[in-house]
Order: C-alpha cells, then structure tokens, then sequence
C-alpha cells in the first residue's frame, strides 16, 4: 500500500525534517510512528498525501509513484486517503455537519444519501448532537473528533493520523483509536502519529520510533515496550 | 457534485462577502445601465435614419412637348427599373391644385395667367441608400422627356452621413463597457479568491477537482451579472419616467407615442435583455479570473 525509498524531505530554509527513509506498510496494516517533537512525524504524513514532494527519494501510495501524478489526478488520488490534520484544517464558516459532508461532496457523492453518512460519521465520534454547530462552539477535542469524522466519512482506502489524540482525555482518546482499529479490520490502511505511549503500549501495533528525521527503531505488532 | 450543491455554495460566497457584493453589483448595474441607455439611443438612431429614409422620394420633372403617349411610355420605362417601388404622377394642374391652396402663391401665378408649372413624377425607390439614390437620379436626368430630376437632397444626405457616424461612436462606448463589465467582475473574483486561499487549500487537499472550486465562483458571477441586469432596468425604467414626465411638462413631447406597442412590452424585453446580457458578462468575467487565478 505504501512504500518509501530513500525519502529525504529538505525545506527551504535548508532545514533537513527527513533523511533516509525507507518503509513498507502492506495494505490493511496499523501503523504507529512516534517520536518527540520536531522529529519529522506530520512531514512524513504530509509527503503521503502528497501536500508536499520529497526532495529525494520515492514515495509510492497504492502503486502510484506521487511525484509522477499528473495535475488533473491529483484529486482522485486525495479522495482515496482520509487525513486528519494535526491543525485540524476545518472551516470555521460552516457547519460541522457541512465540514463532514464537505468531503463526500468533493467525492461526487449523490446529495441524498449525504446526511446519512455525515450523521453516521459524527456518531462515530460522538458528536452526534454537534452537527449544526459551529467549529468555533466545539472544544478542542471535539474539533479534532470532527476532523476525524471527515477523515472516515468517505470509507477511504487509506486513513493517515497525524496525532488525532493530541488534544483527548485518555478514555476518549482511547474510544479514537478503537475507532482507527476498527477501520482496519474492513482493509483500511492506517497510519498513526501519537507522543502518548499508553495508548503504543495498549495497542500492541507495529510502531516505527523517529528522531531528527531518521527512524531509529521499529516495534512490530504483538510486542510490548 | 450536484448542481444545487454548486449553487448553495455560490451563495454562501453572496452572503460571506457582502461588501464585494455591493461593489460589483453596483459596477454592474451601472455598466448595464449604460449599456441599456446606448441599445436606446442605437435603436433611437435606427428609427430616425428609417425615418429619414423614408422620406426620400425622387421628383422628376418632365418637359411640356412630351404629349400623353410619350408620358405613359416614360411612366412604363421607370416602373419597369428594378429599383422602383412607386411612382405617382403629377399633371401640371394637379401641381397647380397644389400650389393653390396657399393665397399668396395664388395670386401670383394669376399675374402670371397661364400655368408655369411642370408636370412631375414623384418615385420611391426600394432601397433608399445615398448610394442609390444618386445613381438613380442620374439614371433619370438621361431620360428622355426628362427637363430635371432631384432627391431631397444634400441635407438628408449629410444628415444619414453623421446618423452613421455616430452609431459608430455608440457601438465604441458600448464595446469598452462591455470590457469595463468583464474586468470588473474579474477583479472582485479574483480578490474573493486571494481572501480564500486557505479554504480552498483544504478543498484541494481534500480531494476538489479544481472545476469543484471553480464552479461555485462562476454561478456566482452569472449572479451577480443577472441581479445587476435587472437593477439596471430597474434604474432606467425610472430614469424613463423622469424624463417622460418632463419631456411631456416642459417640452409637451409626449414620449409615450415613440412607444407605439406600449411600455410595459418595452420594459419587459429590456429587462430580459439586460438580464441576459448581464450573466454573460458576469460569467465571462469569472472564466477570465478563475483561468487566471486557479490553475491546477
Ligand atoms: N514548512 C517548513 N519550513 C521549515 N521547517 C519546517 C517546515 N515544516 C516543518 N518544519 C520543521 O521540520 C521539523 C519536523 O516538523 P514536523 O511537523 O514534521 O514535526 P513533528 O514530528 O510532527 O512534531 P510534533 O510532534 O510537534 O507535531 C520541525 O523542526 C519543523 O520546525
Ligand atoms: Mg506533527
């Protein structure tokens, strides 16, 4: 489902987030990366969705070589990963039923069935009372809970989530990654960035360690710490 | 993506930007105004070029020593010309007839004693262009019988000359405020997208073609294009009464009559025209800016 060869990721001040990289994440697998902060987690989820290019190196999702995607595929090839972003990335005009639904639009779903997916989503997350609010109204929490709903309300192949518990209690941060669990058991790939070694541990997932920009170690599924 | 999910999005961008809405709505329907008031007078000068036109009659007069046959087979020969849509002939006492109405003419053609006046044949041409006019009198002053021949001459002439003249100079003013309509529209997309970089950022990450983003931002230039239209009716129907109100107080020109099918027909073609007319603009000024601005 995802590889990476050699992935360097440069920014332009020079600064060097990535170095070396080289993954294999098979289709249906949990992934988790950890690591402190700074360590180049959030640039290795943007280099999957392709919100940058590496620098060097290969990025390849689904067997497409992202660098090598034409202008007019880009699109599609977004609509197949649900992302939910560290800084969330909502808009803050609308509603966060039309935050969800936002994604199914983009997708060319038919407008019938929207407010059925949408309404399933935020019940997912438990916030299925907040759908007519604003994002400014929801707590941090639940601003990150409703990211996650967008993330999964189009069932995308591919789930990538840069720190979805950052802003949890423990109790709902762990019904959240009950939830990404769940998701792999119908095929999903998911790829998770957390700080919070509980839920690595609770977990028992193939776990990569990153720092500087260089993974350092691997746990693999069943091991504990 | 639905249509109705395009257009509810197009007026969440109506309601976002109020201030950008007053001002291109404004622009608009001022252009259009303008633009309304030009097809007016444009039609205005079509109907009194016609007009003009219509009034253009050839006169032939004709020699004494002709006799009856040689008159009918002159009237033949012209009604024969395929330009000659009537001929009316007059005797010389049917032009005495005439001129005896007025009672200073009178008397002096009764000094006179006799009747000094010509015969004549008053023709209209089909195609009343200066060109062929021209031509035609030359055409008739050859004849035979023929003393003279004369069209209304170098007036109506130079006036249709300066009719046209300045219906070019309207189809100029009308061209540069059609460009003037499209590059306003342009302009505010273009600021509405600069004021939405980041939504349409997440758009694009979240999988939007960029026809998705740019759909919305064309509905609403064919919005604000239409409502522009028809404030400009609006404007120019009130614009009307003022000066029909007046025309008809200060002038005694009622103008009503220069509307011989009536106003409401009037206003109501207008409208739709300016309604037209306005979405056109306003969509060709939202493909200009969102070619420009949203590339993929
Ligand atoms: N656009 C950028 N330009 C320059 N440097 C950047 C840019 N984005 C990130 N960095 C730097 O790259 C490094 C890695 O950033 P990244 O966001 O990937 O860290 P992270 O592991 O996600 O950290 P955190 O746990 O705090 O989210 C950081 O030192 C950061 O300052
Ligand atoms: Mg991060």
């Amino acid at each position: 489902m995802l590889q990476f060869h050699h992935v360097y990721m440069t920014y332009q001040n020079e600064f060097k987030a990535l170095r070396d990289i080289n993954l294999e994440i098979p289709r249906g697998e949990f992934v988790m990366i950890t690591g402190p902060s700074g360590a180049g987690k959030s640039t290795l989820i943007k280099l999957i969705c392709r919100e940058m290019l590496p620098t060097k190196g290969q990025v390849i999702v689904d067997d497409h070589n992202v660098a090598k995607l034409k202008p007019r595929q880009i699109p599609f090839f977004r609509r197949r990963i649900g992302v939910v972003f560290q800084d969330f990335r909502l808009l803050y005009d609308r509603t966060v039923a039309e935050n969800v639904a936002l994604a199914l639009y983009v997708t060319g779903y038919a407008g019938r069935t929207i407010n059925r997916e949408v309404n399933q989503a935020l019940k997912k997350v438990g916030l299925e009372k907040k759908g007519k609010l604003k994002p400014w109204h929801l707590s941090g929490g639940e601003m990150q809970r409703v990211v996650l709903a967008r993330a999964m309300v189009h069932d995308p192949p591919l789930l990538l989530a840069d720190e979805p518990t950052g802003n949890l209690d423990f109790a709902t941060g762990w019904e959240v990654m009950r939830l990404l669990r769940q998701v792999t058991e119908t095929g999903t790939t998911v790829v998770c960035t957390t700080h919070n070694l509980n839920f690595i541990q609770k977990m028992r997932k193939r776990t990569l360690f990153i720092d500087k920009g260089i993974i350092r170690g691997e746990k693999k599924a069943g091991q504990v710490l | 993506m639905s249509l109705g999910f395009l257009i509810k999005e197009a007026f969440r961008s109506l309601h976002r930007s109020k201030r950008l809405n007053l001002v291109s709505l404004g622009a608009m329907s001022m252009s259009l105004m303008a633009l309304g008031l030009v097809f007016v007078l444009t039609a205005g000068i079509f109907n009194l070029t016609r007009f003009i036109e219509e009034k253009v009659e050839v006169v032939a007069f004709l020699n004494d020593q002709a006799g009856a046959a040689g008159l009918e087979k002159f009237l033949a020969t012209i009604r024969e010309h395929p330009q000659v849509d009537g001929v009316e002939h007059i005797s010389k006492e049917k032009a005495l007839k005439e001129f005896s109405g007025d009672p200073a003419i009178r008397e002096f053609l009764d000094a006179l004693g006799g009747n000094p006046l010509p015969a004549s044949a008053r023709i209209r041409l089909r195609e009343k262009t200066p060109v062929n006019v021209q031509r035609f009198t030359t055409w008739l002053k050859n004849l035979p019988g023929v003393e003279d021949a004369s069209y209304g001459g170098g007036d109506a002439d130079r006036l249709l000359k300066a009719l046209q003249f300045i219906r070019l100079a309207v189809l100029a003013l009308a061209v540069s405020l059609v460009m003037a309509a499209v590059i306003i529209i342009a302009n505010i997309i273009s600021l509405m997208v600069y004021a939405r970089q980041e939504e349409i950022r997440i758009m694009r990450i979240i999988g939007a073609t960029n026809w998705f983003i740019r759909g919305p931002l064309l509905i609403w230039g064919i919005i604000q294009g239409a409502a522009g239209g028809l404030a400009a009716a609006g404007l120019l129907a009130a614009l009307w009464q003022v000066v029909a109100f007046y025309s008809l107080r200060e002038l005694a020109i009622d103008l009503h009559a220069f509307l011989p099918s009536g106003a409401l027909k009037y206003f109501l073609v207008g409208t739709a025209g300016l309604i037209l007319t306005g979405s056109i603009l306003g969509l060709a000024g939202s493909l200009v800016s969102v070619g420009r601005e949203l590339q993929e």
